[in-house]
């Protein structure tokens, strides 16, 4: 027999070598060889798959454990962890499947929030040119992705939130009490608030001032604290005054001259005082307006004061309810609950809503016509504001009834709805139902050893929640980092040559650019993310991974529930997968 | 050597520079420029790479920052205060060698952005404006395209008319058309000489001879961060007087 050769060169042997010539170009021919090989694989692959199958089925069928899904509406028997109240152990399997997965999706939810909020920051930290902050950010990074995420998770159960205090030396905030705020206080925010608007208009001459500031209401209030320990109020030889005194002469000096100091040694030149005076002392000095100098001058004045007594120190009294409970049985924050008028109130809110939606697009087309900037969104903000305020106002004028009903000492008492507020004997039922405001927020309220009002963050899901969203925000901000650093400088230099401002360049030039990059592997780490929440069950955080393994252990029908647990998680990382694609064809570049 | 040929220039110049130093960690790369630039005036600065002419340009709109001397820009000295800085930006317009379109955007709207944000322009005004720029830059058919879809010459063409529709009263180009292919390179000339015909301020790096003979008013000859020779076009190229200048010229003509 001849080879495979090429026949054209023997044309002599005729209809059989035509034939033949027609069998070998077919055999040979690279894309029956493709067809031929994919066909070879698919029957290796069904021959293995149907092998192990058949195996498995008849071994189970042996035991009585036939795959089926008859058994998710039998009874569970078993308790999970963290339910909603409809679910006990006479539910279903199907049921307990249910409270798995919405757990799951919870603590995948929130951490995907928190990730994405927490690694954007990090890695826009992480680029600062600040060294403090770059460097923390670095340490964070490196420490925190280069642990495995099992350990942290302990770290985060076992050593951080199980070492809180037991419930009933609970770490409240804030401190139940009374709080007695010194008008000084409000005082000093206003100023440092003037002095920060200063300083942002980006005149150099201000940091100094600003520094200077906070120097000097550190040291007043340290000075203040001190002076008050001292026994009475007083002689002007005790030497507490005198200390008093010289320090705040010194602070006004140094108010007065070190902006113009430290701008001289930048500068090499006086500092213009604005109004032509010559420079005192040989270096220039601030204007008398210059609001730390005022400041001080006051504060010198209003300490002196209240140092002899000559007036009272004004201070709020503010009675203050613990909000938020932390102990190692959990986390619990105030809940916020609608009462009877809430519709009503709703209703204007909703008004309020549309008049925003309205302003905005009528604005929106103002600014495109005539290219007059609108802050429309503020203005939006306001008209829902204003139409919630109003709501709340109208809606809490209409009358209730003056009197209610309430058990005292086990008998039901008619009396009035102040005088049994006043008493404590209205409940939490009871006031949604006779409340004058829409919203109400119930403070946790502690029953025996739980809560019955409050929401509840238990130690597993906060643990869980941390672990994830630390873990997966140090990748996060790594792509973050990377994703800026991959736009061409050219771009930010192009940018700031057009007078584009630095926040307008980060939005309209870097930003999107840089999300190009950062978007499919950010979809990366969700997806891990999401999938690494099965952890859970090393701490007992009753996900959906937990809980199929307990319905697997009892029922016996550990294929099916496998088979299950892999279509819940598909169908979680599908639906993420899908979300980061979506976005990311829309950042696509158009290149030729 | 400052304004050699102010005698054509009766104004007050528009950019003066006195004594600016800068370094780039010990490496000094401007030793003590002096120069003044008229209104109208059109500056063409050459020099071997490394001369330091990129980065005087760029001290100019503070894409770089001189540490000594004083830069005075249109009455308004260049320091660290963010608004004097972006009131010079608005003044003057960059164009750069690698033309730095944004290229998210269409050159419609590359053109757009700045005067929107900047200027505070109306949409629809700001996309007249750019169609007009287009025109006069000839590609007014390109504007819904992307710049990856366009030739290196139609972008620097548009980012000539991005720089120009901030209505700037100086504009810098840094080596225009070092990137381009040398069939483009005459087509962004053209615009540029037109551009100096029509009375703009013009600071120009450059490697184009031609184009320095023909336009320029003034040429500097920049050399290790000094400024080594200056004149007119024709002092410079037929009778230059420093030796550094006629190796130059003797190595590139």
């Amino acid at each position: 027999m001849r080879g495979p050769g090429p026949s054209r060169k023997t044309p002599s042997s005729g209809a059989y070598a035509t034939v033949w010539h027609e069998i070998t170009s077919f055999v040979f021919d690279l894309r029956f060889i493709q067809v031929l090989g994919q066909i070879a694989v698919v029957i290796v692959l069904v021959t293995l798959v149907s092998r192990v199958v058949t195996d498995m089925l008849l071994a189970l069928n042996q035991q009585g454990l036939t795959p089926n899904f008859d058994f998710f509406l039998n009874r569970s028997g078993f308790d999970v962890a963290e339910a909603p109240s409809w679910y006990s152990a006479n539910s279903s399997y199907w049921e307990a499947f249910q409270v798995g997965l919405v757990n799951t999706l919870r603590v995948v939810i929130a951490g995907l929030i928190a990730t994405t909020v927490l690694g954007v920051l990090v890695g826009i930290f992480l680029l600062s040119s600040n060294w403090l902050v770059r460097t923390i950010s670095k340490v964070y990074v490196e420490i925190l992705r280069n642990t495995p995420l099992l350990v942290q998770l302990f770290v985060w159960y076992f050593i951080v939130i199980l070492s809180l205090p037991v419930l009933n030396d609970a770490v409240t905030l804030p401190q139940e009490g009374v709080l007695l705020l010194p008008i000084r206080l409000a005082l000093y925010a206003l100023v440092l608030i003037l002095a920060l608007r200063q300083f942002r208009q980006g005149d150099p001459r201000r940091l100094p001032v600003l520094i200077g500031l906070l120097a000097a209401v550190a040291a007043i209030e340290i000075g203040l604290s001190g002076a008050q320990l001292l026994p009475a109020r007083g002689a002007i030889d005790s030497p507490a005054f005198l200390v008093y005194l010289a320090a705040s002469l010194l602070l006004l000096g140094a108010a007065w001259f070190l902006p113009a100091v430290i701008w001289q040694s930048r500068h090499g030149e006086a500092l213009p005082n604005g109004n032509g005076e010559p420079p005192l002392l040989g270096v220039g000095y601030s204007r008398v307006r210059d609001p730390l100098a005022a400041f001080l001058a006051g504060q010198l004045a209003g300490g002196l004061i209240a140092y002899f007594g000559l007036a009272p120190v004004t201070a709020l009294r503010v009675e203050v309810y613990p909000l938020v409970y932390l102990s190692n049985r959990g986390i619990f924050l105030p809940e916020i609950m609608l009462t009877a008028r809430f519709n009503e109130w709703a209703a204007f809110a909703g008004l309020g809503l549309l008049a925003a939606g309205v302003i905005w697009a009528y604005y929106g087309r103002v600014m495109e016509t005539t290219g007059r900037a609108v802050p429309r969104l503020r203005y939006a903000a306001l008209a829902v504001l204003a139409c919630a305020a109003l709501g709340w106002l109208l809606v809490a004028m209409e009358p209730g009834p003056e009197i209610i009903t309430v058990e005292q000492d086990g008998a039901a008492v008619v009396m009035s709805l102040d005088e049994a507020r006043a008493q404590g004997l209205v409940s939490l039922q009871d006031e949604l139902l006779v409340s004058r405001s829409p919203l109400i927020v119930a403070r946790p309220e502690r029953k025996g050893l739980r809560f019955a009002v409050g929401i509840e963050i238990t130690p597993e899901f906060m643990s869980l929640f941390l672990g994830l969203t630390i873990y997966t925000s140090t990748f996060i901000a790594e792509i973050v980092r990377a994703g800026i650093l991959a736009v061409p400088h050219g771009q930010i230099e192009a940018a700031r040559a057009l007078g584009l401002s630095q926040s307008q360049t980060l939005r309209m030039v870097i930003l999107p650019q840089a999300l190009r990059v950062i978007i499919p592997p950010l979809g990366n780490q969700y997806l891990n993310l999401a999938k690494n929440s099965s952890l859970a069950i090393a701490i007992g955080f009753a996900d959906f991974y937990q809980v199929a393994t307990t319905v697997m252990n009892q029922s016996g029908q550990s294929v099916t529930g496998i088979s299950v647990v892999m279509l819940a998680y598909l169908a979680i990382s599908l639906a993420i997968a899908g979300g980061t694609n979506w976005v990311n064809r829309r950042f696509q570049l158009v290149t030729r | 050597m400052t304004g050699t040929s102010a005698a054509r220039f009766h104004d007050e110049p528009i950019i003066t520079c006195r004594k600016v130093n800068k370094w780039f960690g010990d490496f000094h790369v401007l030793k003590d420029i002096s120069v003044d630039v008229f209104p109208q005036e059109v500056v063409v600065i050459i020099g071997p790479s490394g001369s330091g002419k990129s980065t005087f340009i760029r001290c100019i709109n503070r894409l770089e920052e001189h540490q000594e001397g004083e830069i005075i820009v249109d009455g308004i000295e260049l320091g660290h205060n963010v608004r004097d800085i972006a009131a010079i930006r608005r003044e003057i317009g960059m164009v750069f060698q690698q033309f730095n379109l944004f290229p998210h955007l269409t050159v419609l709207e590359n053109i757009s952005l700045a005067q929107r944000w900047v200027r505070h322009r109306p949409h629809d005004e700001a996309d007249q404006r750019a169609m007009q720029l287009l025109e006069r830059v000839g590609i007014p058919e390109q504007a819904g395209k992307y710049p990856g879809q366009l030739s290196g010459g139609q972008q620097q063409r548009v980012a000539i008319a991005r720089a120009l529709a901030m209505d700037p009263k100086i504009m810098l180009f840094d080596e225009p058309t070092s990137a381009l292919d040398p069939e483009m390179i005459k087509e962004v000339l053209d615009v540029m000489k037109t551009l100096a015909l029509s009375g703009m301020t013009m600071l120009v790096v450059t490697h184009e001879m031609g184009f320095a003979r023909e336009v320029a008013d003034r040429v500097l000859f920049f050399d290790m961060g000094r400024i080594v020779e200056a004149g007119t076009p024709e002092h410079f190229f037929e009778d230059p007087q420093h030796e550094r200048t006629k190796l130059f010229l003797s190595q590139i003509l």
